[in-house]
């Protein structure tokens, strides 16, 4: 199953970036850069990631584009699923950081 | 980013796979001067741009690649084997090459050996007279030298006149007391030489025995000509195989249904 495999940096970002509605590439890029400021996302990488995503059906092209040059996407229900199981997995990670001892602040 | 610079990334992006790029050129373009318009470090940001499409086009050609392989198994293998098989081909002719070329350096060596044994007790060198035509003999013929490099006797000429080697080759027979290699008086003629040094009690020198390569070169063409039908062959008999097997596997799952 797809969804139960941890996510790439990059396909977890723009999932995120999608969570809350369909939008084109630069808008992603914008929104995952500022989700992870050290770690910006390329066009190359993104569109590269996008089409893997589009094959695995995690998200589709909405059909609506201001142009040629600029098409939205939105995430499906397998990407929302994919998104959900990546949380709760975070989530988890976090709680047993939590558990640990680990402060955030502490890595910084 | 200036226009330079986006002219130059529009240009690279056709390094991308064909199907990739028709698909997402454009938004990659778009994107890019979306982004370009809110950076301030302008060169800071067109180097990362094209840090990005390197490695992008890196990956989506593996990715495309595998692609194919999966797509097409049998032609990967074919490939693979084709590759293989120009390598044995390549090596093959090799050794035959090495092999024919140093054969051509008989009897010339034994020749030399002769003649040095000769000329170290002989009182006098008997002086020969050119009878031999480099450009088209493939007969063995002896030259000598002084120590200066000049003729003393030879069995041959080009055009009435006898040749001499480089200067460094007579110092390399000098050093090491012979010296085996090709020798091209003209560019029509090449010759399978043996120079050997020899100090005699009156007179010392060098003494050159060769043979024209003109059989030598014909083993040769036969060898690159064997070794290139036969790969070419192998490639053949493997591309057939390949669709055939391609088309029993394809028509396997339709059969079952």
């Amino acid at each position: 199953m797809p969804e139960s495999t941890p996510l790439s940096p990059a396909v977890f970002s723009i999932l995120l970036a999608l969570a809350d509605g369909e939008k084109h590439g630069y808008a992603i890029m914008k929104e995952s850069a500022a989700q992870s400021p050290p770690n910006k996302m390329g066009p190359g990488t993104l569109y590269g990631s996008l089409d893997r995503m589009v094959a695995g059906k995690l998200v589709e092209e909405t059909g609506t584009t201001d142009d040629q040059r600029r098409r939205y996407y939105r995430i499906t229900r397998s990407g929302s699923e994919a998104l959900a199981a990546e949380a709760n997995r975070l989530k988890s990670a976090l709680t047993a950081l939590h558990r640990k001892g680990v402060r955030p602040e502490a890595t910084v | 980013m200036n226009s330079v610079l986006w002219n130059a990334y529009q240009r690279a992006l056709l390094l991308l796979p064909p199907d990739f790029r028709h698909r997402y050129a454009e938004q990659m373009l778009q994107s890019a001067q979306d982004a370009d318009a809110d950076h301030r470090r302008r060169l800071v940001f067109a180097c990362f741009l094209f840090q990005d499409l390197a490695s992008t086009t890196l990956r989506e050609h593996t990715r495309m690649f595998t692609k194919l392989i999966s797509r097409r198994p049998f032609f990967y293998q074919a490939l693979c084997l084709s590759a293989v098989a120009f390598f044995l081909a390549l090596g093959g002719y090799i050794l035959m090459q090495q092999t024919i070329r140093r054969a051509a350096n008989q009897p010339q060596r034994q020749m030399a050996d002769d003649a040095v044994r000769l000329y170290t007790v002989a009182d006098h060198l008997a002086v020969a007279t050119p009878q031999i035509d480099l450009a088209h003999s493939l007969e063995p013929f002896i030259i000598v030298y002084d120590e200066s490099g000049k003729v003393i006797s030879s069995e041959a000429a080009l055009n009435g006149i006898v040749p001499a080697p480089p200067p460094g080759v007579f110092a390399n027979a000098r050093k090491w007391g012979a010296n085996e290699l090709t020798w091209q008086p003209r560019k029509d003629v090449r010759l399978a030489m043996v120079l050997r040094h020899f100090s005699g009690v009156h007179q010392s020198g060098f003494v050159l025995v060769g043979r024209s390569l003109a059989t030598a070169e014909q083993g040769e063409l036969i060898a690159r000509w064997t070794a290139l039908l036969g790969w070419l062959g192998i490639v053949c008999q493997l591309t057939i195989s390949a669709t055939i097997f391609s088309r029993m596997q394809r028509g396997r799952p339709a059969a079952s249904a």
